[in-house]
């Protein structure tokens, strides 16, 4: 059976924004973690738009947070991207955009081979998501 | 399913819930500003290049904007919002304040509840005006 972690980040007025592990493994939290340290600028610019957008329940700008299909979005800013989808669990408020990993500039090729991960892994986590215990990292100081 | 809440931190969770700095504050508000322009573009069908033309500027500037990058002067906020035929505000207000904005048109607010000034103005024709400050106003602003 999958492990499901899903690890806050921010909680929005609209939508709270966690990063999704599968079988021990979570792909944006690695991807973030390093963006950390290596272009805080960058991380900086990702920030920004998580918390923008987790302040709508849904939202879509064809620059910053657009469809790239099979019901993935991207957080973007030139040079980064980061991959996520909207989800939602009985009775919890606020409602979830799941970041399932990210990517940086490199080729068209590259960036196709992290759309079709981050779907693979929205089919993984809906396919597994009914029969599997799902644990909900919320942030420390949330009440 | 079954879900288990539980507590926890990370060096991720942390950067992310830690408040913006005042370049992220900036960015932010340029991020809504976006959004209110591409919603009128949309609304309306204007096209980057098209909003570009209306601006007078080059389309990779407007690409440039619409992605939230860099510092919009307020030159350029003015001219965006005239190119999308809107018209640009901004407030300053304590920040222990909230503040909500509410664009309405005049002809449907019923007329008990139009500002004072507005009746007067149609009733007896008065008009009001702020006088220029005075030199010694002035000084003592300074």
């Amino acid at each position: 059976m999958i492990e499901i972690i899903l690890s806050t980040i921010h909680v929005g007025s609209a939508r709270r924004v966690v990063t999704l592990g599968l079988d021990g493994k979570d792909l944006a939290d690695e991807f973030l973690s390093c963006l950390i340290k290596s272009d805080p600028r960058g991380a900086k610019a990702i920030k920004t738009r998580v918390r923008n957008i987790a302040e709508h329940d849904r939202y879509e700008h064809e620059l910053t947070f657009r469809s790239v299909g099979g019901g993935v979005y991207e957080f973007k800013r030139p040079g980064l991207r980061l991959y996520a989808f909207y989800d939602e669990l009985p009775g919890l408020k606020p409602q979830l955009i799941i970041a399932s990993n990210g990517g940086t500039k490199n080729t068209r090729k590259d960036q196709d081979a992290d759309i079709a991960r981050a779907q693979s892994l929205r089919a993984r986590y809906l396919a597994a998501k009914p029969t599997t215990k799902i644990r909900l990292i919320v942030l420390s100081h949330e009440n | 399913m079954k879900i288990e809440i539980t507590k926890g931190s990370s060096p991720v969770a942390e950067f992310f819930s830690a408040p913006l700095s005042l370049e992220g504050v900036a960015e932010l508000e340029n991020l809504k500003f976006v959004d209110a322009l591409l919603a009128l573009m949309k609304k309306q069908g204007i096209s980057r290049v098209e909003l570009a033309r209306r601006m007078e500027i080059q389309p990779s500037r407007v690409t440039a904007m619409l992605s939230g990058q860099g510092n919009f002067t307020t030159q350029t906020k003015v001219r965006a919002a005239h190119a999308v035929g809107a018209k640009y505000h901004h407030c300053l207000a304590p920040a222990s304040k909230s503040v909500r904005w509410h664009a309405w048109e005049a002809s449907e607010v019923h007329p008990a509840f139009l500002r004072a000034e507005s009746a007067a103005k149609k009733e007896a024709d008065v008009t009001f005006e702020i006088p220029a400050l005075s030199h010694e106003d002035a000084t003592a602003a300074a």
